[in-house]
């Protein structure tokens, strides 16, 4: 895992960081896992991570989820860095659009879930600066509006129709060709 | 819907310390509703025109400035929303179809000849006529007559008046300053530019003639320069929008007998920074990309782009000519006696677009951002 980067940084990949969740609940982590999120990675820089890292908006649910996630997509980076150097070599390309694909699937069944638990993960992938989760599941959400109607959209959000009669029939009339 | 308590996690992510007493869904993740908004595809924009009728707070967002330069910076090349394309059939027969998921209404027939499109606006071209027209604002401006007289050997091109100096992005400009170029190829070779913040065009300059003629097809903007297809099918025109001096570049040596029916396919590669022409042999398709050029010499290398034989029906591999290839969005459209297909070649996926009757000879792939304002 540790394969490219200075010495420093090998030392610290093996380095293993504690997470406590908002249900006091302790996750052990690497470093290298630990600092896709952004958020950590200042709190490690600062050196303030001795006796573990309070992640007071972070239920244990949601925390182990996106754990699974760093876990999986740390391992990733650093297969990157390790075969760029080799980058114009046709096996290592080949393996890595196998990996690139298991990622992929790994990805859509990580999304697998309820749209409150959806939810949860984007909160905390925004909270803990965690850009590939956030785009992710932000993505996943809007894709999930595609082909519906604004009374859809406002029903499965929960979202109160503030607009006047007039209002919508203007914005109706206007861009009538988006609602064919 | 839903009932559960993500709201209760969403007041402490956003750092408060009360309970968010609303109940879930989007209420909860308010802050977070641009990064949603800033996912939908440019290839389908009513998605968004629809989303602002969601409630006053979404519209707001959708239509702010700042959301529209996000926006375009996440998604970073406008969207083709469509090709503008000319067929044999028909006098001047000129059509819009679109290829993105959705598209407002955009022409569906004029007599007009779109001859060229860039940067969100199109040329069209009758007789001596030229104007330059935005389909999504629907302005259209008239072009002065030019200031000599030409015959049918010239070509032209539209692009963003901040193309030349300026490193405009082009991915909001289409409301803004524009350049016609216009290259003619009688008994001399002569240049002019039209400015639309001058409203007039420069005076002609002549350059030495290249012994060879302008085919009228759309041509391609590669950094600063611009590149128009020659008669001969062995040269092309390099117009140098700095200078304003035009060079020959020869083509691939021994690639022009490849060309099947058709003309040398010009194409803006890797971001519209190197120039490259598709060939063919047989029903395999190459890619030459230009690596340098020395008094007119040019460097070339060659790879594979596609193999038709496995991505058209077996029954459309007659008479095939490739008409262009968009690098942006790896589509490539092919004429066949079956018909214009396009064939997406991250996917694989060809879609047939028209009938074989109408004898499709150029395309224009028209590109935008579409964002309600």
């Amino acid at each position: 895992m540790a394969s490219a980067g200075s010495g420093d940084e090998k030392a610290a990949a093996a380095a293993m960081i504690t997470l406590i969740s908002s249900d006091n609940e302790k996750f052990e982590v690497t470093e290298a896992t630990a600092t896709l999120s952004q958020t950590i990675r200042h709190m490690i820089e600062d050196g303030c991570t001795d006796g573990g890292v309070p992640l007071p908006n972070v239920t244990s649910k949601i925390l182990a989820r996106v754990i699974e996630y760093c876990k999986k997509h740390a391992t990733a980076a650093a297969g990157e860095e390790g075969s760029s150097s080799s980058f114009s070599d046709a096996a290592f390309l080949e393996v890595d659009r196998a990996f690139l694909e298991e990622l992929e699937e790994f990805d859509d069944a990580f999304l697998e879930v309820d749209r409150a638990t959806l939810f949860d993960l984007i909160l905390a992938a925004n909270y803990l600066d965690i850009k590939g989760l956030l785009n992710l599941t932000c993505q996943k959400v809007a894709d999930s509006v595609k082909g519906k109607t604004p009374e859809q959209i406002r029903e499965m959000y929960n979202i109160v129709n503030d607009l006047t009669p007039e209002e919508e029939a203007e914005i109706r009339r206007e861009t009538q060709w988006a609602f064919e | 819907m839903t009932s559960r308590g993500e709201a209760s996690s969403s007041s402490t992510a956003a750092g408060s310390a009360d309970p968010d007493p609303a109940p879930g869904g989007m209420a909860a993740l308010d802050e977070l509703v641009e990064e949603f908004l800033l996912r939908f595809p440019p290839d389908d924009p009513a998605l968004l025109f629809r989303a602002t009728l969601v409630c006053k707070r979404w519209r707001r967002l959708i239509s702010d400035p700042s959301f529209h330069r996000r926006y375009r910076e996440f998604h970073r090349s406008p969207p083709m929303l469509g090709l503008l394309y000319l067929s044999l059939v028909g006098e001047g027969s000129n059509c819009f179809y679109r290829t993105s998921t959705s598209c407002p209404p955009i022409l569906r027939q004029c007599d007009w000849e779109a001859v060229d499109s860039r940067h969100g606006r199109v040329l069209q071209k009758r007789l001596n006529e030229l104007v330059v027209w935005n389909p999504i604002t629907e302005d259209r401006w008239e072009l002065p007559p030019l200031p000599r007289w030409y015959s049918e050997e010239c070509n032209m091109a539209v692009l963003c008046a901040g193309a030349v100096d300026s490193g405009c992005d082009h991915h909001c400009c289409h409301r803004g300053p524009f350049l016609v170029v216009f290259v003619g190829t009688d008994s001399e070779m002569f240049s002019c530019v039209y400015s639309s913040e001058d409203g007039m065009w420069s005076e002609p300059t002549v350059s030495q003639h290249p012994h060879d003629y302008l085919k009228l097809l759309p041509s391609v903007l590669v950094g600063n320069a611009l590149y128009f297809v020659l008669k001969s099918k062995t040269k092309i025109l390099k117009y140098n929008l700095g200078t304003r001096e035009i060079s020959v570049i020869h083509l691939p040596p021994g690639s022009y007998d490849t060309y099947m029916h058709g003309h040398p396919v010009l194409v803006a590669m890797e971001e519209d920074s190197r120039l490259g022409v598709v060939t063919s042999d047989k029903f395999t398709l190459y890619l030459w990309l230009m690596e340098a050029v020395h008094n007119g010499a040019a460097r070339w290398t060659r790879s594979k782009l596609a193999d038709l034989k496995t991505l058209l029906p077996a029954d459309a591999l007659f008479l095939v000519r490739v008409i262009t290839f968009v690098d942006g969005v790896r589509l490539l459209f092919v004429m066949t006696l079956k018909g214009l297909f396009s064939i997406d070649l991250k996917s694989r996926q060809t879609r047939k677009l028209l009938d074989e009757e109408l004898d499709v000879y150029s395309v224009a792939p028209f590109m935008s951002f579409l964002i309600p304002g």
